[in-house]
């Protein structure tokens, strides 16, 4: 059961933590501000960290192959200050090529971390949606409630009044029909709908099974260090997709959903309309009444 | 602030007086109700709290003598929310006479509202085995008049103390039923990861490794894409954290997760509460060693 399942960011380096950013952040701004949430992230007492040791730079002793600051200085102007990538040896390159494959799994890292802070936020969105369309639906229950005391007011109404007086009829609105059901899509609503499709073969395989690569021993070379990271990646922007796929359905869903609250609304709207005019035609007997 | 006391004390005795003297077919509870009514508004105006409580229960009393109970009860609420900002068992005791009431009238979902509002309350004050048993009235009552979201929402608070008091089994049944019915709902089918780890929480604080294994197949079945995700991947890499005694194993795969999601603080307070005991499982086998 607990078989060696690979997470994608289980090999994920402590070195990396320091000069992840925000993928969204502007070009234009300096490289002390672009670092600067991440660092902090730093700082924050984890309850569950046991002791590391974690030199000035922030990068953590266990680093293998943690680069120096005047390195990682080089490496983000692109080398223009030590006359370009072609004047570079192959060992400095290597090493550049590692550097940035580690800041491309950061960045895919931290899109993920959007991507899963939007799933939650969607998340209690259609929680508030689903609220909201109960209370819709009891409200134009009480409407309907009301329609039907109103009827029984009306009759009393109208035999007041002595004996000479004319009885009163009320105005004819129509019929209050009360909330309408809207049905979800029946092929949908099934609660075995998620489990014929895992039978059929459509649902995508868990990531458990699917994401199981061979776990190399600690990389040596750079090739090998940019090919654990592009593996690292390729874990990430899968789980990217999964993600991305469940907010667009997310979307549809809370589109339909407020398409059919709009026509509950609507129809909640008509009805009390209806039963303004009548408890208006009410006040107004009950004032002459009164007035006699 | 002194004017507006003053004048509710003027009409306060005025309401008195009318108590005390005669009336006709009763209309002296009215008028007296009245004027209670507006020396409380006076009291609230001056921020005398506890005057314009005491003066709501009065109020509240003569609508039970004119056997006006719904507007006895929403005196005892409005006497409830003067005494919250002073006397927070006083409110809590005019909130229960005013739920009371609202079940004889059979406004259920009133009396619901209330009886959260009380859990609120205790919750505020920090006495979670009331809160609790408050929560799990109101979830009661919310369930007879089908409103299941606030229902939903009551359960959950009630799981989440409950698992605080150490009642595992209960907070993960809760945990459970909801997500079984959020499954079958379009909006609500997304939570269900959720609220199944934080059965499987529950269940890792219990420290059984095959019930968490048979928990973890159970929830496969309930719900197939759950196999499939981080949430699925943490507590499975727990259980095996757990089984083989490594502490090191368990840091890494909750910080990991905590990357990515962050814990909030009652996920974190359980997992410490594993944690400790893996810390001291494996001291214990250091010393037989």
């Amino acid at each position: 059961m607990f078989g060696s399942k690979k997470t994608p960011l289980r090999d994920a380096k402590p070195s990396s933590v320091g000069h992840a950013h925000n993928p969204f952040d502007s070009d234009e701004e300096t490289n002390d501000k672009k670092y600067n949430s991440s660092k902090k992230t730093l700082t924050n007492t984890n309850p569950f960290d046991d002791e590391v040791d974690v030199d000035a730079t922030g990068h953590s002793s266990s680093s293998s192959y943690g680069l120096s600051s005047s390195h990682r200085n080089r490496y983000k102007s692109d080398f223009r200050d030590s006359g370009g990538l072609e004047s570079q040896s192959v060992q400095e390159l290597e090493n550049y090529a590692v550097y940035k494959a580690e800041e491309t799994t950061n960045s895919v890292n931290s899109c993920l971390k959007i991507a899963e802070e939007m799933r939650e936020d969607a998340t209690k969105t259609l929680v508030m949606l689903h609220h909201q369309g109960e209370q819709i639906t009891r409200s134009h229950h009480v409407a309907a409630d009301i329609d039907h005391d109103l009827s029984r007011g009306e009759k009393l109404l109208g035999s007041l009044g002595g004996m000479f007086s004319k009885t009163w009829k009320p105005k004819k609105t129509g019929t209050i029909t009360g909330p309408v059901v809207f049905g979800d899509d029946p092929v949908r609503r099934k609660g075995n709908h998620l489990e014929q499709r895992e039978k059929l073969g459509l649902t995508s395989a868990p990531k458990g099974q699917s994401k199981s690569r061979p776990t190399l021993s600690e990389p040596s070379n750079a090739l090998e260090k940019v090919e654990v990271e592009k593996g690292k990646q390729d874990d990430a922007l899968s789980d990217l997709s999964d993600l991305l796929g469940e907010l667009k359905g997310m979307a549809i869903d809370m589109g339909s959903e407020i398409g059919r609250q709009n026509q509950a609304l609507d129809g909640f709207d008509n009805d009390m309309e209806k039963l303004t005019v009548r408890v208006n035609g009410a006040n107004q007997r009950s004032h002459r009444l009164l007035g006699k | 602030m002194a004017d507006q006391l003053s004048k509710g004390e003027e009409f306060e005795k005025k309401a008195e007086k009318k108590l005390s003297g005669w009336g006709l077919f009763g209309s002296k509870y009215e008028d007296a109700a009245d004027l209670f009514d507006k020396a409380a508004n006076c009291f609230k105006l001056a921020k005398s709290w506890d005057k314009a409580g005491a003066t709501y229960l009065k109020l509240a009393s003569c609508h039970l003598k004119l056997e006006s109970k719904h507007e006895a009860a929403q005196a005892h609420v409005d006497a409830a929310h003067c005494y919250k900002k002073t006397n927070i068992n006083e409110s809590v005791s005019c909130l229960d006479r005013a739920v009371n009431l609202f079940c004889d009238i059979g406004r259920l979902s009133m009396a619901a509202r209330y009886l959260k509002e009380i859990a609120e309350l205790y919750e505020g004050e920090q006495n979670i085995e009331q809160a609790l048993v408050y929560y799990e009235k109101s979830a009661d009552f919310f369930q007879n008049e089908e409103v299941t979201t606030s229902a939903n929402q009551c359960k959950q608070k009630v799981a989440q103390f409950a698992a605080q008091l150490e009642q595992y089994q209960k907070s993960i049944d809760i945990y459970e039923e909801i997500a079984r019915q959020s499954l079958n709902n379009n909006l609500l089918k997304y939570g269900v990861k959720g609220h199944l780890l934080n059965a499987g929480i529950c269940q890792l604080c219990k420290e059984d490794v095959v019930a968490i294994t048979n928990a973890l197949e159970r929830y496969q079945e309930l719900d197939p894409t759950f196999s499939g995700t981080r949430e699925y991947r943490l507590l499975a890499d727990i259980a095996a954290a757990i089984d083989e005694e490594d502490v090191a194993k368990f840091t890494d795969v909750v910080k990991e997760f905590d990357s990515m999601t962050p814990l909030d603080s009652w996920k974190t307070t359980l997992l410490l509460r594993v944690k400790e005991k893996l810390k001291a499982k494996e001291l214990e086998e250091d010393d037989l060693t």
